[in-house]
């Protein structure tokens, strides 16, 4: 049993979510990821919500979250001795995670080319909004802009929601797909590193992640839709009936009888007659009655217990309960010295012969500052304090 | 000759069925993995029929363009596994492939035999990675489930709605997350593999793919016993920010200010108009508390616009403002046209298609679109063949008798 990503050395120089995530993702399964702050730290320290609602840079739920198992430096690139000691760190890890705006690498001396004579087997990941080329490639966008500019806005729309606007998704959804979408080609990239040697350049464009998740219905489009319609509303599909949100007595539940088999097990579980056509009125109003006098734990575990694919609604309350994620050890705890231990989510994924494990608690700001420049680059512990003063670190 | 993909060589086996499974498998195949997707000729993939998130339904079973979308660069072999000599067919190349995946109901693949146990007694270092909707393990195990179903379990549907609208299912995009989780778990199996020689067993749960973005949630409700709730487009510190009407119907541009600067460059665009002098927008916590009106005074400057216009207009001045975009625009939108994100193949069945190509630029080992997703069986000749070496008169016999499935019409290459 050993970590999947034992003894690969990343570099991270990002901010709040997508970058972060990629890093994240490397750092739990092991691989040595340092975290590279500005002095006053990664923004997302300054995001709620904070612990006992007290805003602190050292308790934010989501730099937490998204910084556990990985070590933390702080670095001011845009001072020269900033860029020399990037260079140097750059020239010992396998990984650069980095979503500074394009060309700002190249202004700082450290375009690929440059990087690549320093470090052949280096891998750039770059992970900005709208990519490295492209008219847009400077524009700036924050989630909300990404999540819309990349299409999703327009499919997350139902009949509830009328005339008022697209809506975007919960929390930082897509910086998330930014990142999770970067790691695959990181990891792809990271196995060519380990048969070859050899090293490259990752353009990952957040837009494009979020854009690529939905390319079913993207292209639909020019394919088909050419001059009339634009996007098709998701979910909204009358020959499934059912997979659309629907109030239940305790709250919202979902049921997704697509296949035939599925749906004679939803008529079993209402009690409607056998071969009862989808969509008539008559069994919209069975269903709707039905609901009303079920909760939705009796919903979903009723239609599960007949194959019939079914969910309810969970909030981060329901998820830290879940009898499934629990038996599932999905969460563990972490303790970090400004919070003592708290339940994080792990991974999606058990692996059987290099499992998810909590190696250390997110850092504090600049906490491997001597464990890095002097451990791995040979400063004077005596130069820290004034390479801090001179807003170096 | 053309560059490969970083994973040229690596031999994938697809057992998945409608999004979740398949499009991880998808990924590798962008990456340059040979990717043989196995589906029962009687029991063919879903999504060759219909499809929920897009509301089509396809008569053909080669005609499905949401098949084609969702696996492309794939190889087809159709084989009846409810026979023992499909079984066998699938053993022999499980002993030259370095990944199966899929995503039936778990012990499916115990009760025909291709379990874990089993597929390392024929392949020690094999790597299996299998989603389902709960996982593999807990008292859900045998749970079934789709996008929607995730959507709503995972957490992501409570936070993805106006307080006062009901949750939303955010379309099969829920899948596809699953699905791009899948393919990331498998490349960590193989890079643990390169460095080990050890394959493994990967058990993801398609709700947990989803629960890993409400992490901040999660701990929130841990630190504080407070229950995150919806805030539509709104943040819990920006402001403005939000989705605001443009002059054409149903058109709409996304802004969000953060910093002193941006707000400064944002009412420089806007013209410097009086309203933005007055003292409850001054900071931003002023400007938070204030939001409704601070949106009132945007959207009266967004719908004397277009969505393109006041893109133009606010990002000219470093302001975060991009359009709601829809499929149409994003087709013909000059940004994603420079990078060739949309790309152009011929599917035997479909005729001329465009395709969404990989969502990253690899640029030593590029990731590309190589051919359209298989036609049922399409590669059932050159898996007995050329992969495991069966005589023709073998491979013939198989086909007589039902065990694999081949077109009868030979399909020109793509």
């Amino acid at each position: 049993m050993a970590d999947a990503l034992a003894g690969i050395k990343v570099l991270e120089l990002g901010h709040m979510v997508a970058a972060p995530y990629c890093a994240k993702i490397m750092a739990d399964m092991g691989a040595d990821v340092v975290k590279a702050e500005p002095p006053e730290g990664d923004p997302a320290r300054a995001r709620g919500p904070f612990y006992k609602d007290l805003p602190d840079r050292e308790t934010s739920a989501l730099y937490l979250y998204l910084n556990t198992n990985k070590r933390g430096v702080t670095l001011n690139p845009s001072t020269a001795t900033g860029r020399s000691i990037l260079k140097d760190l750059l020239a010992q890890v396998d990984v650069f995670v980095e979503d500074t705006m394009p060309g700002t690498l190249e202004g700082w001396g450290l375009g690929f080319p440059a990087l690549k004579r320093l470090n052949p087997r280096l891998i750039v990941a770059s992970i900005t909004p709208f990519g490295q080329t492209g008219p847009y490639r400077h524009y700036r966008a924050y989630d909300l802009n990404l999540f819309h500019g990349g299409g999703q806005g327009h499919m997350v729309r139902n009949d509830a929601l009328g005339a008022r606007p697209p809506l975007t998704g919960g929390g930082y959804l897509a910086e998330f797909d930014g990142g999770m979408t970067a790691a695959v080609a990181v990891l792809g990239a990271l196995y060519h590193q380990g048969l070859t040697g050899q090293g490259q350049r990752l353009d990952c464009s957040i837009q494009e992640a979020v854009m690529a998740l939905e390319r079913a219905v993207l292209t639909r489009y020019p394919n088909e839709l050419f001059g009339s319609a634009t996007t098709p509303l998701g979910s909204r599909n009358a020959r499934s009936g059912m997979s659309g949100v629907q109030r239940c007595q305790d709250g919202w539940v979902v049921i997704a009888a697509l296949e035939e088999h599925q749906w004679q097990g939803l008529l079993r579980l209402i009690g409607a007659p056998d071969g009862s056509a989808r969509s008539s009125p008559e069994l919209e109003t069975h269903i709707r009655n039905w609901l009303a006098e079920h909760t939705m734990d009796e919903v979903y575990h009723g239609a599960e217990a007949l194959s019939v694919p079914a969910g309810r609604l969970q909030t981060s309350k329901d998820l830290l309960a879940s009898e499934q994620l629990r038996a599932r050890e999905f969460f563990q705890a972490v303790a970090h010295p400004s919070t003592g231990p708290l339940p994080y989510p792990t991974a999606s994924y058990r692996m059987s012969a290099s499992p998810w494990r909590a190696r250390r608690p997110a850092p504090l700001l600049g906490q491997h500052n001597a464990e890095v420049y002097c451990g791995w680059l040979g400063w004077g512990r005596e130069e820290l304090g004034r390479l801090a003063e001179a807003g170096v670190i | 000759m053309a560059a490969k993909g970083p994973l040229a060589g690596v031999r994938v086996l697809d057992f998945g069925w409608a999004w979740a499974g398949p499009y991880g498998c998808t990924l590798l195949a962008f990456l340059g993995a040979e990717v043989i997707k196995i589906e029962g000729h009687r029991r063919p993939d879903y999504s060759r029929r219909m499809s929920m998130t897009t509301g089509q339904a396809f008569d053909n079973l080669d005609q499905s363009t949401v098949f084609n979308d969702m696996n492309l660069n794939k190889l087809g072999l159709a084989v009846d596994l409810t026979r023992p000599r499909g079984v066998a067919l699938v053993k022999d190349l499980v002993s030259i492939s370095d990944v199966v995946m899929g995503n039936m109901r778990p012990g499916t693949m115990e009760k025909l035999g291709l379990g874990y146990e089993e597929l390392r007694r024929i392949k020690p270092d094999i790597i299996m990675c299998w989603s389902s909707a709960a996982g593999g393990t807990g008292p859900y195990r045998g749970y079934v489930g789709y996008a929607p179903t995730f959507a709503l379990l995972g957490g992501i549907s409570h936070l993805t709605r106006y307080p006062d609208t009901p949750p939303t299912l955010l379309s099969g995009s829920i899948d596809a997350r699953s699905g791009t989780t899948f393919g990331l778990a498998a490349l960590l199996a193989l890079n643990y593999r390169l460095r080990t020689g050890q394959g493994q067993f990967v058990d993801l749960s398609s709700t947990e793919a989803i629960a890993v973005f409400s992490g901040h949630a999660i701990l929130d409700y841990a630190m504080n016993g407070r229950i995150e709730g919806p805030i539509g487009n709104e943040d819990e510190a920006m402001a403005p920010h939000n989705v605001y009407p443009c002059k054409d119907a149903d058109t709409w541009i996304t802004i969000a200010v953060a910093t002193e600067e941006e707000w400064r460059q944002l009412v420089q665009a806007l013209g410097d108009p009086a309203w933005a002098q007055d003292d409850r927008f001054a900071d931003g916590y002023g400007r938070w508390s204030h939001r409704q009106e601070l949106d009132r005074h945007l959207e009266a400057w967004t719908r004397q616009r277009t969505d393109y216009e006041a893109m133009a207009a606010l990002q000219g001045a470093g302001v975060a403002a991009v359009p709601s975009l829809d499929n149409r625009k994003l087709y013909e939108d000059p940004h994603t046209r420079s990078r060739e994100v949309f790309t152009r193949l011929r599917h035997p069945a479909i005729g001329e298609r465009i395709v969404m190509g990989p969502p990253w630029k690899l640029a030593t080992t590029p990731a590309q679109v190589i051919r359209p997703a298989p036609l049922l069986g399409q590669h059932t000749g050159y898996v007995l063949q050329e992969l495991l070496g069966l005589p023709e008169p073998a491979a013939e016999e198989l086909r007589a008798e039902g065990v694999v499935y081949e077109p009868e019409v030979a399909v020109p290459p793509a």
